[in-house]
């Protein structure tokens, strides 16, 4: 593999700044806040629901205040809850006061199993320790998902406790017992699995969106990184240059500042000599955090630069979804492979390009139709199953009309050293 | 349809899979507990909740409302045969409720954002919900069942509304983003364009960082500083995107392909001079070559005479520049120290890479004649357009 993969490798890629705060912007703001709003109002339907039946429950509650102690301290932490946020609207709740306000969602629940104690037989069952574990739905989608779904399931492991404990007397109320103590986990869970499958959706989608700015870029373009690169070559040059020109360093140079001068000279000539047969491909996926360390590309004529616009979309969008349908950590990433096997030296520019997928750790009759029709927009592929792995083989008919400067293609296609 | 919308139907169906498998398997676990129904109707819910998981589990698999409607029509089955057995215990009533207000409203999470979705939502919810009012009217007045019911369809409709609005706005500001990056990236390309085409500005600071790296030994202190300097306000000036004056434009970027040649050798010669090394020019002072074969050409020099300065111990150089009709040459001469060429492995980065690699990118090629004691003559070829 050539020198640039490894590089990728080691260097993770960082998006232009304004490009990366947009892509912040659209998962807290954009979408986020819709989400927020509607997981709140799903909260305040469960919550309604458990105030009904606690209405409904509170004659058969022999002596006391029957439910409403709970019910009580739930709507002042929610309260408090709610004031603060509305007071810090910018800025999210301080830390501290976000965990006392989860702690303290151990008082209703207390309260109510209490007041509940010992009635199961006659059907009183928790309702506002069942709504503590709704008043976490829009909690999670204002902040982290992990520590409100385990709030959740504590306060669901209390009331399924306190269920068994009193099965001797109740009988077959237990179910219901249980029921409710699932009653108070399910509504978070699915919350979060909601928020948690929103903001990968979200993720994926703007990093594609943001790679996809490669598909239109000349064969030979730089890529952001191999420019931000060169930039910063560029920059680091100039200012040992000046520091010599203007006498801050002294002449014979002491060791260290040669030793950066011949490092900087070395990584420019590098940089300028190699990465002509860079293409949009590499960019691509160099620049993506999701095919970065997923997907090799072995591109070492530089043929990806001969595909038309709608053939690196097809091909950009089919590694994409591969990738999507990857089971959690398999070794191996999708190899990539793009040769011009009619590459000879008379000045013509090549018009068919091969290009071989090979792909592991992914279920074939689990891919989605989508990613066939994007290959197909590609060429025509054929399929190699094989026992780990399988391999799409695509012959690419490149459209040397429609790209963008053949030419330039032709340069890159040439490798130097040949 | 955009692949946006199958991704969020991807999601959906996660969600009513969780949604309607907890409450068929809580319903199953429910009719299960022995002593609660027996014989033909205990065959009955049990076939029935296993059939509800089984339609959940098909439905959440592609979609559509076929299956959907399996999903409803199996729980409204199941609530029905429940609710008219003699004696509703707390259990059952629990596998009741579950199912009216778990299992059968999973399949709104899909189905609420479809075209027309809403009003099917409501008819299938109507469907359960009549069904639970009719067994409470007519037997056990269930209120908890009826709320935890209508609650049950909302959650589930509002949270998939929710999901849906989200995606949408989300949508449509990634594209915005989107198009803000390809806006972002041309400009970086054209930067980067603009810093590789000033390939001869280049190809004088690697020189002056080579120097440099070598503490600077061999040339005079003042030249040295001067070249350095001149490098440094180069480079800035290419980093402001300053106006450039005229002979730096050419450094730059040498974009008129006639006359240049001149100037360009010029710009060499000069520096090497101030570095100690005088360089005789021979032959055709102007050429029509294309841009990268005369920056691969210029370079590929460069590199030589640097070698020339370094190497061979003599402070004097010809190059001679010849063309034919397909070829032009040019001819690095010393009568310096000379070497083996056998003896230089040709893998050594600084001619390999800097003069093969930049020549053979433009179909061009470089020998090199020496042994010690006589010279070196390095001959490189490019050929015309």
């Amino acid at each position: 593999m050539s020198a640039t993969t490894t590089r990728a490798g080691q260097q993770p890629f960082r998006r232009p700044s304004r490009s990366a705060l947009a892509a912040g912007d659209v998962r807290e703001r954009h979408g986020g806040r819709r989400l927020a709003t509607g997981v709140t109002i799903t909260a305040a339907i469960v919550i309604a629901a458990d105030l009904l039946r606690a209405m409904m429950m509170a004659p058969f509650y022999p002596v006391g205040v029957g439910p409403w102690a709970a019910w009580l301290s739930l709507a002042a932490i929610l309260c408090v809850g709610v004031v603060s946020r509305l007071v810090s609207r910018a800025n999210p709740l301080p830390d501290w006061l976000y965990v006392l306000l989860l702690v303290a969602l151990a008082v209703p629940v207390w309260l109510d199993v209490t007041a509940t104690w010992g009635y199961l037989d006659r059907g009183v069952t928790p309702t506002a320790a069942a709504a503590a574990g709704a008043v976490l739905m829009p909690v999670a989608a204002i902040r982290g998902t992990k520590v409100p779904l385990a709030v959740a399931c504590a306060i669901g492991v209390v009331l399924a406790t306190s269920a068994f404990l009193q099965a001797g007397e109740a009988g077959e109320y237990i179910v219901v017992g249980l029921a409710v103590a699932v009653s108070a986990v399910l509504p978070t869970l699915l919350a979060v699995v909601a928020i948690n499958g929103f903001r990968s959706l979200v993720g994926r989608e703007l990093d594609l969106s943001l790679v996809q700015s490669t598909v239109s870029t000349a064969p030979s373009a730089v890529g952001m990184q191999a420019s931000e690169e060169l930039a910063k070559l560029d920059f680091d040059a100039e200012t040992l240059l000046d520091d010599v020109g203007s006498g801050r360093i002294a002449i014979p140079l002491p060791t260290a500042a040669a030793e950066r001068a011949a490092a900087v000279a070395a990584r420019l000539r590098a940089r300028l000599i190699e990465g002509r047969t860079d293409t949009w491909l590499k960019h691509a996926v160099t620049e993506s955090a999701y095919l970065s360390n997923r997907v090799v590309v072995d591109d070492a004529e530089g043929a990806a630069g001969l595909l038309s616009q709608q053939q690196r979309d097809g091909l950009l969008l089919a590694l994409w979804l591969l990738v999507g349908e990857r089971r959690k950590a398999p070794a191996e990433p999708i190899a990539v492979r793009l040769r011009c096997p009619a590459i000879d030296d008379d000045h013509t520019t090549p018009h068919v390009v091969d290009i071989e997928i090979e792909v592991f750790g992914v279920v074939l009759r689990r891919l989605d139709p989508a990613t066939w029709e994007a290959v197909d927009s590609v060429g025509r592929h054929v399929l190699v199953a094989e026992a780990e792995s399988f391999r799409i083989e695509i012959e690419c008919q490149a459209n040397t009309a429609s790209s963008a400067s053949a030419t330039v293609a032709r340069d890159a296609a040439n490798p130097r050293g040949s | 349809m955009k692949r946006i919308q199958k991704e969020r139907d991807r999601l959906l169906r996660k969600l009513a899979r969780i949604y309607g498998l907890t409450g068929a398997v809580g319903a199953l676990l429910c009719v299960i507990v022995p002593g609660t129904t027996t014989g033909i109707q205990f065959a009955a819910v049990t076939l029935l909740s296993v059939a509800a998981g089984a339609f959940v589990f098909l439905h959440t698999e592609r979609g559509g409302v076929p299956t959907a409607v399996g999903v409803v029509a199996v729980s409204a089955a199941l609530i029905g045969v429940i609710g008219t057995s003699s004696a509703l215990d707390p259990v059952l009533l629990t596998a009741l409720g579950v199912t009216a207000s778990v299992t059968a409203p999973s399949v709104a999470i899909t189905l609420v954002v479809r075209h027309r979705g809403p009003s099917l939502v409501f008819a299938l919810a109507s469907v359960i919900l009549a069904t639970v009012v009719i067994i409470a009217v007519t037997g056990d007045p269930m209120p908890a069942v009826v709320i935890s019911t209508i609650a049950g369809w909302a959650v589930a409709a509002s949270l998939a509304l929710a999901l849906n609005a989200a995606i949408a706005s989300a949508s449509a500001r990634i594209d915005e983003v989107g198009r803000a990056h390809q806006a972002e990236r041309l400009a970086s390309e054209l930067e980067a364009r603009q810093r590789q085409d000033a390939r001869v500005l280049h190809d004088t600071v690697l020189a002056t960082l080579s120097l440099l790296a070598h503490s600077g030994v061999g040339v005079g202190v003042g030249a040295l500083r001067q070249q350095a300097g001149d490098d440094a306000r180069l480079l800035k000036q290419l980093r402001l995107g300053a106006p450039l004056d005229k002979t730096s434009d050419a450094i730059f970027s040498p974009e008129a392909e006639e006359d240049i040649l001149g100037t360009t050798f010029e710009s060499v010669r000069q520096r090497f001079a101030r570095m100690g090394l005088d360089v005789n020019w021979h032959g055709a002072g102007q050429l029509t070559l294309p841009r990268d074969t005369l920056d691969a050409l210029l370079g590929a020099l460069g590199e030589c005479l640097e070698n020339v300065r370094r190497h061979s111990g003599v402070n004097e150089a010809d190059v001679t520049v010849t063309d034919d009709e397909r070829t032009v040459r040019a001819m690095v001469t010393d009568a310096g120290n000379g070497f083996e060429p056998e003896t230089v492995s040709r893998g050594r980065l600084g001619y390999s890479e800097s003069v093969v690699g930049r020549l053979s990118t433009v179909g061009g090629r470089a020998r090199v004649f020496s042994s010690p004691g006589s010279g070196t003559t390095v001959m490189l070829e490019v050929p015309k357009p």
